[in-house]
Parts: C-alpha cells; sequence; structure tokens
C-alpha cells in the first residue's frame, strides 16, 4: 500500500484559517497515514507558483473580512486554473469564505462587490442577520447512486449525517441545477429559508460547515479521499476502515447539540 | 429607583450565598440593571478617584488583581468585579455588594475589568479616567464576530473620551492602531517588551500579521507570543510605537514563578514575580502601567506582583486527597497554546484532564481548540482525560495531534471524569485540569461541594 499517495494542497493556511480549518487537513492526513499511505501537503500562499492539475485533494477556509478581500484578488488569478482541476474530477473542499469565493460573487450589504471564480453557479449576498450554531444535515438525498454505493456498501441506512457549526452574515443563493450539499436538518444552511446547506459540482464542495467539519464526520473525510484515490489509482481502490468509536462519540456529542438548541429561523 | 435595584441585587445576593447557589456574580447586577438601568452610572459617579477599565482579550482578570492589591496596599479604597463576571451585569452585582443599602459606594475608586463587546454599553456609563486594552487574540468568535470588528467595538467606544489615560499594548498591531481612535484631548500611552529571549516559535495564534494600513504582511523581528512583538510594514511607515513602559531582563523559571525589571518613563524596578509565562509578564506591566499615574509606592507594586497568586480559576493550586491539584482556565487558541508551552518547561508534569464545556460563557463554538498549538504538550503523560459537553471533540483533538490514544480517556461527566484521574495520579505528583469557564466553575463547585475549597465568594468578600 504504502506506494499510494495523496496530494493535499492547502490554500491560504495562512489569511484563510479563521474556524479551526487547520483540523480539516489534519483529519485528511492522519486518516492517510493510518492507512500506510504517503501524504505531500503543499501549502500555497498569496503569489505562490503552483501547478494545480498534481493535486488530489485541495482545501481552502474561512477567514477575515479584510483578509477575505486580499485572498479573492490573489485567487482570481488562479481562476482558470482551478476550475480546469475541477472539471478533471480533482476533489475540493471550500468552507464558509471559500465556498463564497468559489461561487460568482460576494456582495455586502454596503454593495461592495468581491468576485469569485465562479467554480460554483451560486452567489452570495451579504445580510444582517447572523446565522450562527450547531447545525446538523442530511447528505444522503442529493447523492447519486454511484456515491451511495461507494459510502454505505449495502447498509440499509438512508441518511449521511453531518455535524457542524455555521457562522455566516451572508446568504449563498444556488442557480437552479446546482446540487446542495445537503438538507438542513438543524441549523441555518445556505440562506436561513431554502432548507439547503452548501453546493456540490463533480468533486467540489462548498459549505458553511466548519466546526471543523472533517475530524467528527470520519466518514465524509473518507469519501473525500476514496474519491481522490478512485480518479487517481481506478475504480477498483478500496481503503480500510479504522477505529472511529472516538469520532463517532464526538459526533453524537456535537449532534446533540444541535438538536437542542433553541435555534430559531429566521 | 436605584433604592429598589440596590435591595433587590442584596437580597438576591444574600440568597444565592444562602442556598449555595453560586456567587451571586451575574443574577443580582441583571435584575438591578432591569429596575433602573442607570444604576452603574449613578453609583460610579459618586467615586472619588474615579474609574479604571481594563480590556482586551487575555490579562484582563489578572492584570485587574494585581493592579487592585497594589492600590488597596497604597490606601484606596478599590470597587472591583473580582470573579472575572466582566459583563454589564457583573459590574452592576459588584457595585451593588460593595455599597450600602441605600446605594451609597463604600470605595473611593473603581476597577472594572471589562469584556470586549461590552465596551460601547459600559464605557458612557463608567466614564473612566484610565483605559488599558490587553490585547486582541481569536476568542469566541460566535460571540463577537470577528477581531476587527471587536477592534472597532473597542475604538468606537474609547473615542468620546476626554481627559483620559488610554494604554495600549505596542506588541499587539491591533491594540497599537488604537491609538488613532483617541481624541486629542486624551492620552495615549505604549507597553511593551524589550527582550531578546523568550522568543515564540509556534505559528500558532498569529491573528494580526497583516498591516491594517496597507494589508501587507507585517515583517516581525521577534515574536513574544502569538502575534505580540517587534514588528513593522515593509510597505508603508506602521511599526510597533516607541514604548513608554517596558519590561525586559525577563527570567522565567518553570511554571512556578519568573523575574523581570519593569521601566517606566524616568524609573525601574526590579520584581519577582508569583506567576510565570510571558502572558504573566505582560500583565505585571500592564498593572504597572496602570497605577503609575496614581499615588502609589514602588515597594507596594513589587509586594503585591510578588505575592499574588493567580486571579480566580486562572492557575490555581489545591491539595485534594494530598494530591496536588492545578486548575487552568482555558478559553482561546492563544491560552491554550501558552499554557501547553509553560507546561512543557516541567518534566514532571505527565497527569492532564482537559473540560471543554459550549455554553454561552465558554463560547458556544469550540472549534478554535484545532488553532491552539497543543504539541509541546509533554508526549510520556502518563493520561490525558476529556471531558465536558465536548468532551469527544477535545479527545479529537488530542489523538489527531499525534496522541496515543490508548492514554486518551473519555468520560462524560465532569465529576466522575476528575474522580478517576485524581486516583490514577501518584502520590507526591500533580493533576493539571484545564477547562474552559463553566468547566472551571463545575470543578471548583465541586471541590467546595467536598470541602477541599471554600466558596469563592467567601474569598470575595
Amino acid at each position: 500500500m504504502s506506494n499510494i499517495s495523496i496530494n493535499l494542497y492547502h490554500l491560504y493556511p495562512d489569511a484563510m484559517n479563521l474556524y479551526g480549518d487547520y483540523g480539516n487537513v489534519l483529519a485528511l492526513v492522519k486518516r492517510c497515514e493510518w492507512r500506510g499511505f504517503d501524504v505531500v501537503v503543499t501549502h500555497v500562499k498569496q503569489g505562490d507558483s503552483v501547478d494545480f492539475n498534481a493535486a488530489d485533494i485541495i482545501l481552502m477556509g474561512g477567514g477575515q473580512d479584510r483578509s477575505q478581500q486580499v485572498i479573492a484578488h490573489d485567487l482570481k488569478q488562479r481562476e482558470c486554473a482551478l476550475k480546469e482541476a475541477i472539471e478533471q474530477g480533482v476533489c475540493a473542499l471550500t468552507v464558509c469564505g471559500a465556498y463564497q469565493l468559489f461561487g460568482h460573487y460576494f456582495r455586502t450589504k454596503e454593495g461592495l462587490e468581491l468576485p469569485g471564480i465562479g467554480v460554483f453557479d451560486v452567489h452570495t449576498e451579504g445580510s444582517d442577520d447572523r446565522m450562527i450554531g450547531n447545525t446538523l444535515i442530511d447528505c444522503y438525498s442529493f447523492m447519486t447512486p454511484v456515491d451511495r454505493a461507494l459510502l454505505f456498501r449495502g447498509s440499509k441506512l438512508r441518511k449521511l449525517e453531518l455535524v457542524g457549526f455555521e457562522n455566516h452574515s451572508g446568504k449563498t443563493y444556488l442557480q437552479e441545477d446546482v446540487t446542495p450539499f445537503g438538507k438542513v436538518i438543524k441549523g441555518y444552511g445556505n440562506d436561513g429559508a431554502s432548507q439547503h446547506e452548501g453546493c456540490r459540482y463533480k468533486n467540489a464542495f462548498g459549505t458553511y460547515l466548519h466546526g471543523p467539519l472533517l475530524p467528527k464526520n470520519p466518514w465524509f473525510a473518507d469519501y473525500l479521499i476514496v474519491l481522490a484515490l478512485r480518479r487517481k489509482y481506478g475504480e477498483n481502490i478500496e481503503v480500510i476502515e479504522l477505529d472511529n468509536s472516538m469520532e463517532a462519540a464526538a459526533f453524537y456529542g456535537a449532534k446533540k447539540r444541535a438538536l437542542t438548541a433553541k435555534t430559531t429561523h429566521i | 429607583m436605584k433604592f429598589l435595584a440596590v435591595i433587590a441585587g442584596k437580597i438576591i445576593i444574600l440568597l444565592s450565598r444562602l442556598f449555595k447557589a453560586g456567587g451571586g456574580s451575574a443574577l443580582p447586577g441583571l435584575v438591578a440593571l432591569r429596575i433602573d438601568p442607570r444604576l452603574i452610572a449613578k453609583i460610579t459617579s459618586k467615586l472619588k478617584h474615579g474609574t479604571i477599565v481594563i480590556t482586551g482579550t487575555n490579562g484582563k482578570t489578572t492584570t485587574a488583581k494585581y493592579a487592585a492589591e497594589i492600590l488597596r496596599e497604597s490606601g484606596y479604597k478599590v470597587v472591583h468585579n473580582r470573579t472575572g463576571s466582566n459583563l454589564v451585569r457583573g459590574i452592576a452585582s459588584a457595585l451593588i455588594e460593595q455599597s450600602t443599602i441605600f446605594g451609597r459606594t463604600r470605595g473611593d475608586i473603581g476597577l472594572f475589568e471589562v469584556d470586549e463587546a461590552t465596551m460601547p454599553n459600559a464605557i458612557p456609563q463608567l466614564k473612566p479616567k484610565i483605559v488599558l486594552v490587553t490585547n486582541l487574540f481569536r476568542d469566541q468568535l460566535d460571540r463577537y464576530g470577528e477581531l476587527d470588528t471587536t477592534a472597532r467595538m473597542i475604538g468606537s467606544s474609547i473615542a468620546p473620551l476626554q481627559g483620559a489615560m488610554v494604554l495600549l499594548n505596542a506588541d499587539d498591531p491591533l491594540v497599537a492602531w488604537l491609538a488613532r481612535d483617541v481624541n486629542e484631548r486624551s492620552r495615549v500611552a505604549f507597553f511593551g517588551l524589550d527582550e531578546a529571549r523568550y522568543i515564540s516559535t509556534s505559528r500558532a495564534s498569529m491573528d494580526s500579521k497583516d498591516c491594517i494600513i496597507c494589508g501587507s504582511e507585517l515583517q516581525f523581528d521577534r515574536r513574544f507570543y502569538g502575534h505580540l512583538g517587534l514588528y513593522s510594514c515593509p510597505n508603508c511607515d506602521f511599526k510597533r510605537p516607541p514604548l513608554d513602559f517596558e519590561a525586559h531582563n525577563i527570567y522565567l523559571h518553570g511554571v512556578k514563578n519568573s523575574s523581570v525589571t519593569l521601566r517606566g518613563s524616568d524609573k525601574s524596578l526590579d520584581v519577582a514575580l508569583g506567576l510565570s509565562g510571558t502572558y504573566n509578564v505582560y500583565n505585571s506591566l500592564a498593572a504597572y502601567a496602570l497605577v503609575s499615574t496614581l499615588d502609589v509606592d514602588e515597594r507596594n507594586i513589587s509586594m503585591a506582583l510578588t505575592n499574588s497568586d493567580a486571579a480566580f480559576g486562572r492557575m490555581e493550586r489545591f491539595v485534594v486527597n494530598g494530591k496536588e491539584t492545578y486548575l487552568l482556565l482555558i478559553k482561546n487558541p492563544i491560552g491554550l497554546t501558552q499554557i501547553a508551552e509553560t507546561l512543557s518547561t516541567d518534566s514532571e508534569a505527565r497527569n492532564f484532564m482537559l473540560v471543554l464545556n459550549d455554553n454561552f460563557a465558554d463560547g458556544t463554538d469550540i472549534s478554535w481548540i484545532w488553532d491552539a498549538d497543543i504539541s509541546a504538550l509533554p508526549r510520556h503523560s502518563n493520561f490525558i482525560y476529556t471531558t465536558g459537553i465536548r468532551a469527544g471533540d477535545m479527545a479529537l483533538r488530542f489523538k489527531y495531534e499525534g496522541f496515543e490514544t490508548g492514554k486518551i480517556v473519555l468520560v462524560e461527566t465532569i465529576d466522575d471524569a476528575f474522580e478517576q484521574a485524581l486516583s490514577r495520579t501518584g502520590d507526591g505528583e500533580t493533576l493539571y485540569v484545564l477547562a474552559t469557564y463553566t468547566g472551571m466553575l463545575h470543578i471548583r463547585n465541586y471541590l467546595t461541594r467536598k470541602g477541599f475549597v471554600e466558596g469563592f465568594w467567601k474569598e470575595v468578600a
């Protein structure tokens, strides 16, 4: 197995790391290492020249408003390269601010427009509502039969629940044919009204869930790893199961918190 | 109205002590402010020497404690929100507690630590003569929004002050930048470190690393911890301002104590500190700067800084069943990182327990634990218990940092976890309990119930 290798590209680790996003990198690295895969993490900073064709998984998190403006400009220079990589099936997980910048634009309340790179056919509008709290979503209904077969392997489960914490005032609107990431069970999601959370295009995911997402949703972390490996090594690649008991404890702790919270929909 | 509000507050304080329902540090103020919203201004306007306000992310409570002891030794009658209850209700509770039933204050100077987000609400009522900002780190983002927002909130609250002294941490770019908000009728003074040792290398908690004016990445000639350091912008003229108060000759002796030379404009003072860690050097320097404009004796400064133990729950030592226990408050990435680094200097430290709660007072978003650098904590530990509402998240933090999973023990109930951890702590060894705010209160209540410690309201009274 040691000849299996994964290249992680972490975009703007300094500027876009507001909500423990480093935890997502760590989760992928460790879950690959525990299986004996080689992992190389490339930190992409402003102005660095990089070849996204070599990437297997791209990660990018959220930042403060000030960082986000600087980063938006740098990201714009990489628009073509990133779009091409996503078209080729490279995996990407973009959280919060990164999700917004992977859409067409973010327009603040004051009318200032921050251009995105349009990987996702979505746009975001600033609002006066702060959407904060523990969140529970179900990704099952938006998965393809292939995904379901991959994730559930004959089990009778009809849910793929993910837990996280959202904190945003931007409302993200999906064009009609865009696939959401999940259905909101508890929380606000994209806009506080549609009951949809995040979006997906090919193997790229956008979501407001931080927490961080991957350590306590190891099933989804493994799904990203499997997607990346299948693209690189073929459809028949299998990964061994890991002991997820500690992850499950964290998941259920967060789920309980989300379900008992008194969040009101705006 | 004032009379009624004070009476109501006093009755609640009495009741909560009678039924041991806690220290009564928030509810009395909450109720009293409902009855008389102007209560704080009414009482503090009678303080002969006015009020002092301390705000910022870390070090408020310890700095206030240092300053309070120095002032008290120098003969001031200090009114102070000592239990770290730093929202408006906590300030009101402290005022009620330290007033007669007619609402006449027993003090002559007010010393208040004020939560950053509470500043816009508290400043117009407190009308402080001195304001000190310790630092701005990421803290409880769910409650405050982002760091820039917090800075703006503090800036706009101090802007209208006239004839005030504003003391700013020069080593924190965002805090130093607040100088622009200070009215020309007020004064600004900067404090910071002048030290070439104890340079931090951890990349964790570099929260303000870009120039506030032009957005370029700041150059740090040295960093003391987190983003505090000697910085300059390569692109414009923003840089660390010259220091009015400085700490140098710093020596840290493990986790137990340290020494430092504090310097003001025309004087300097060598002190042995009863606490250790770079953050406590900052706290002592901040207290030194605070009292420098008041009438105090240098001997009182030295004595207070040497003899002060840590503020409530910040780093308290207990002896439970003959075993030494330290209770350490954790509330944000930089604090946890600093505690991990300080503990790493003690090769005997090997028994750990972490309490992670996500109640409002802890901050409901616990993702910050992933921004902390815990890699310095000793790998040769005997065990790491994780407990509290989000025990699972804390266990994962250690698992994914590469700590042996066999040593990580997840126990949901805090009492059970503490009892197990203590029983596994060997004779002559120390148990280190790192806890978020409500977790810390829980442990303290547990110890009080078991008779190992007196209720904190007794210490306060």
